[in-house]
């Protein structure tokens, strides 16, 4: 009863103190509301991005609903939709997959689905409806476009299948169509429930007891449950308690909701982004409270003479900040929800998910950030807090203010407005420290952005993408980690567009290489003493067991043209064109210990190696040196021991049956570079080939400095403001408040312009403090970040640079002259007698 | 019954050569409903002596005993409450809060202690004071005679032990001074409060009861 009553007083005390500190309000209100647009932005981003890594990941796997079953019975269906736990079912039965020759490289295939399954597929008509007449049919643009029909309703698309043994080629009526998903990994063709069932009559024999794997008239159900957790062992029991086998029904999880497997260094990064954002908030809330106490003190005495307590004084000044929080929190809110949604695509552009970007609404976003926000406000404001509990009812009587703990100033000095500006700044050591680390951190982020973004060196980063104007290969080698060689015209077309003055081939093929003596050895040295430190033996054991069972290993061999062999670097051994040309030479890879020593080589240059092409085709190298094929030309993966046997392509064709090479590279003779760029694009956009070419990996570098050039810039600018900020409201703070004591020294004698030039003093005092700590132990600060963030990229060299720093300084140095000038104005109006009498 | 009561207080600034003695032994008692004027020229330390009555400072050395309660055996926090409930001040300078209007103001040590104050006596006291067209203004709104009534209201409303009033008619002209003062000892023989005035004019001491004479930090006279 007693605490709510007095909760009472001291809430009318705390309102009507926050409507007497108008500026500090508004000051506060903007810090606290820049404070939450960080923390806004941060988990908007995240969020965001987690959303959209979930959307794409359902893309690819079909389907957006938690679970489901592939291939089961009507009566094995009919058990397990009654589970309580599910939520929302449907289903669809499987017809056949097409067999049309436009779908060769396109997976097609061919069902009846309920509404609801085709929805969540994301297979549902846009334009027209789901079948309904017995021979309609719905299906993808990329269908109708493969099969060369317009995307009008009412059209006839013929469909080749297979089904049970008898070949189908019937023509169905277009009676819907939706735009299709270029990264699903197959296309969907809906028929309507009575022609898929006459066709495949539904048999009731479980997939896993018949013996001939039929999936036509087989049913596959789509589950969602009440939540996305769990969903493996939630799915495993529904399988049980309908008295399955799991391991026999094909029972899935969907795998976009695993939950984002974040690895350590994301974590880190968020943690310190985090704690970044409480450091800056913490140090401008923390001073405007801070300078707000202390200049209260007489007030807050007089509260504790009348009775006030401590613990009274101290929730005085947190409700006042909260109240402040409840108008900058939501401000904040809403203006870091629109940065992250503008930022959102901009950060997406460099990863495989640029252009899906989808913002998410998800209301726990707005949650944390109003914590962590609310947070913050509250351990800035606890020190002021504590100080204003702690402060004596003398402070109301004294009639002098005592300032400081010094007893005694050592020094004669000649006393000038310069030397009493450094003294009154360093009155408040605290405040002086808030501000100049404020200040600085604004600097130094701006620093480490500008020397991570000019320190990419787009030569080495061309280095590792491109050794060749323009590179061919299979698209899905790329996408999809698939060992897709090119088509067989490829090679020939590139070669005969004009402008073209240099092709070169890479051809690959996967062996498995029976070691020599010698080699076995170099084997067994690595892997007692590398491959486990480096790989962790839970991964390493298939190349383990190969080689103590077979003593071989996994391989790579090569076939290379003469465009490829000049950008071979070839470590120990010779480089020599014409040898290597003979056919008798092989160059091998080795070990790879951080891409650049060769201590653990397979093969020494000398050895004689035998390549074994299967049918009795062998033949017996010298290893001519130590090379490792270019990145832009391999094959984009491999095992942990896999050398790679790089021979001349003529060698390789005469003893390897896949023809095709697997890049296709050119060189274009000066000045006709855009011609041959517009040949090759036509070529790949005709056909499953993508190119990569020079023009396109700097292109794709610069999005990737410009992206960070945007976010880096949003967050030093946010930054920047909430230090200028501060440098302003310490400022303008510590002349309005000393009002006083400016009046008292005028009036023994100090004139304006004395007194001016005394607070400009001030203000660089500030500046320069701040200026100095960056330039010293923030340029140190800036290598440790710089070298966190960018180290590890390859094509990032750290060079040293004051650049940033030197721009912002007349900046600094400009608002410290312009601040404490036009504060004085302000105050200079009233008579020095007037100010004199002041008591507040 | 002795309601306030000090035994050698003594109050040192500083330290060696350069130690002030504010308060250099003083003893003092004064018994309930007494109207105590302690008069003493500047410098002379009765200001500090009404600190260290109120609590408001800790002495070097002695104790106060008000209420028959030891206040500097209490910490910090309970010293506080304490000064809310027992002692009412009436300043030089008024001290009103500024963001709050008069009645607040004077209710407010009543609220801070979470009680309801009693409406019936705070009535009365605003009527003896002539305060009741005032109730709404802030104290920038009210001359300086006016504040210090509503200062005096204050004091009295929470009906403590004793009121201490330091030089409560400095700020004030002639007659203000006497119409404060005379309200003074009216409401405090009305509301039955002792009160320890400090003040330099011999002329308004003589309102007192007893004046007590105090200078460079001992009493001199008075103190029974």
């Amino acid at each position: 009863m007693i605490r709510v009553k007095n909760k009472k007083a001291i809430g009318n005390i705390s309102r009507k103190s926050l409507r007497a500190n108008r500026t500090r309000n508004i000051v506060a209100i903007c810090a606290i509301a820049l404070t939450s647009v960080l923390f806004t932005s941060l988990f908007t981003i995240g969020g965001s991005m987690l959303k959209t890594v979930e959307r794409s990941t359902c893309r690819q796997v079909g389907t957006e609903a938690h679970a489901g079953y592939k291939f089961i019975t009507q009566e094995q269906y009919d058990k397990i939709s009654t589970h309580p736990s599910i939520s929302d079912i449907s289903y669809d039965i499987f017809l056949s997959s097409a067999d049309n020759p436009e779908f060769s490289k396109q997976a097609t295939e061919i069902r009846y689905s309920e509404d609801k399954d085709a929805k969540w597929s994301f297979c549902y008509p846009e334009t027209g409806t789901m079948p309904k007449e017995y021979n309609d049919l719905a299906t993808s643009t990329i269908v109708l476009d493969a099969l060369g029909i317009p995307h009008e309703l009412g059209q006839e698309v013929p469909l080749d299948f297979t089904v049970r043994g008898k070949t189908y080629h019937e023509t169905f009526k277009l009676c819907g169509f939706w735009e299709g998903d270029p990264i699903a990994m197959a296309q969907e063709v809906w028929l309507s429930k009575d022609y898929v069932l006459d066709t495949a009559p539904m048999s009731n024999i479980p997939l896993y007891e018949s013996s001939e794997y039929d999936y036509s008239g087989m049913i596959s159900c789509s589950i969602w449950f009440s939540n996305s957790f769990n969903i493996e062992n939630k799915i495993t029991k529904i399988t049980t308690d309908s008295g399955y086998d799991p391991s026999l029904l094909n029972q899935g999880v969907n795998w976009a909701y695993g939950g984002a497997e974040v690895d350590s260094t994301t974590v880190v990064l968020i943690v310190m982004v985090l704690l970044l954002i409480v450091a800056s908030g913490y140090l401008i809330i923390y001073n405007v409270f801070y300078i707000s106490v202390t200049k209260d003190t007489r007030y807050y005495g007089l509260l504790k003479t009348i009775g006030t307590t401590g613990k009274q004084l101290r929730s005085i000044v947190r409700r006042q900040a909260l109240l402040l929080s409840c108008v900058g929190i939501p401000i904040g809110l809403l203006i870091g929800y629109g940065i992250g949604t503008l930022l959102l695509p901009v950060i997406l552009s460099n990863t495989y998910y640029s252009g899906q970007g989808i913002v998410s609404m998800n209301g726990l976003i707005f949650a944390l950030s109003a914590l962590f926000s609310f947070a913050t406000v509250f351990i800035s404001c606890s020190k002021p807090a504590k100080l204003a509990s702690r402060t004596s009812p003398m402070e109301a009587l004294r009639y002098f203010e005592e300032s400081g703990k010094k007893r005694k100033r050592r020094g004669s000095k000649r006393i000038t407005t310069f030397s009493m500006a450094m003294q009154n700044v360093c009155r408040s050591r605290r405040k002086l420290v808030a501000v100049v680390l404020s200040l600085s951190l604004s600097l130094i982020l701006v620093s480490s952005v500008y020397t991570i973004v000019t320190g990419f060196d787009m030569d080495k980063y061309l280095e590792d993408k491109v050794i060749s104007d323009f590179s061919v290969c299979n698209s899905k080698l790329i996408t999809q980690y698939e060992l897709e060689y090119t088509d067989a015209d490829t090679l020939n077309t590139i070669s005969a567009i004009e402008g073209v003055s240099e092709v070169g081939a890479v051809y690959m093929s996967e062996n498995s290489h029976l070691l020599s003596d010698s080699a076995a050895a170099n084997v067994q040295k690595i892997i007692d003493e590398r491959l486990n430190k480096d790989y962790g033996s839970k991964y390493t054991s298939d190349c383990v067991s190969k080689f103590t069972d077979e003593k071989s290993c996994y391989a790579h061999v090569y076939g290379i043209d003469k465009l490829v062999f000049d950008k071979l670097e070839v470590l120990g051994g010779e480089a020599d064109y014409d040898k290597f040309e003979s056919g008798s030479y092989v160059y091998i890879s080795s070990y790879v210990d951080n891409g650049d020593s060769y201590d653990y080589p397979y093969y020494k240059p000398g050895d004689k190696v035998t390549l074994d092409y299967g049918n009795g085709d062998t033949k017996e190298y010298t290893v001519l040196g130590i090379a490792f094929m270019p990145n832009p030309a391999n094959c984009m993966h491999g095992h942990y021991i896999d050398p790679e046997f790089i021979l001349p392509s003529t060698e390789y064709l005469a003893h390897n049956t896949v023809k095709t090479p697997l890049h296709v590279l050119c060189n274009a003779q000066a000045g006709k570079e855009a011609e041959v760029a517009k040949a090759v694009e036509a070529y790949c956009d005709g056909s499953q080939m993508s190119c990569v070419s020079k023009d396109s990996a700097a292109a794709e570098f610069h999005s990737m400095q410009s992206m960070i050039v945007i976010v880096g810039g949003v967050l030093s600018a946010i930054l920047g403001l909430i230090g200028i900020l501060n440098f302003m409201n310490s400022i303008l703070t510590s002349i309005i408040s000393r009002r006083r004591e400016l009046a008292m020294l005028q009036s023994v004698g100090m004139t304006l312009k004395q007194l001016r030039r005394m607070l400009i003093g001030e203000g660089f005092t500030y500046a320069f403090t701040a200026l100095l700590a960056s330039f010293t132990a923030g340029n140190v600060i800036v290598y440790l970040i710089v070298k966190l963030f960018a180290g590890q990229i390859w094509f990032f060299s750290y060079h040293f640079t004051l650049l940033p720093m030197l721009i912002c300084l007349p900046a600094m140095l400009l608002l410290s002259y312009l601040l404490p000038a036009l504060a004085y104005r302000s105050i200079g109006r009233e008579s020095i007698v007037e100010r004199l009498r002041e008591a507040e | 019954m002795t309601i306030l009561e000090t035994k050698d207080l003594k109050k040192i600034y500083g330290s060696g050569e350069t130690a002030v003695h504010a308060l250099d032994g003083v003893d003092l008692q004064v018994q309930n409903g007494e109207f105590i004027a302690i008069v003493g020229t500047s410098g002379s330390g009765k200001s500090t002596l009404l600190h260290m009555l109120g609590g408001l400072d800790r002495p070097t050395t002695g104790s106060v005993s008000v209420d028959g309660k030891e206040i500097f055996s209490l910490k910090d926090e309970e010293l506080t409450i304490f000064r809310r409930r027992k002692i009412g001040f009436v300043f030089q300078n008024y001290n009103l809060v500024p963001v709050l209007n008069v009645y607040e103001n004077i209710v407010l040590p009543i609220q801070l202690d979470g009680k309801e104050p009693d409406a019936e006596y705070v009535d009365k006291i605003i009527k003896t004071l002539g305060l009741e067209t005032k109730l709404q203004n802030l104290p920038n709104n009210l001359s300086g005679g006016q504040q210090q009534r509503v200062a005096i209201a204050r004091a009295l409303a929470s009906k403590p032990a004793i009121i201490l009033a330091d030089e409560p008619t400095g700020n004030l002209d002639s007659k203000t001074s006497q119409d404060v003062l005379g309200l003074l000892k009216v409401t405090g023989e009305k509301f039955s409060q002792t009160i320890v005035m400090i003040t330099h004019n011999e002329e308004l001491a003589q309102l007192a009861d007893r004046i007590i004479r105090i200078e460079d930090g001992k009493i001199v006279g008075g103190a029974k």
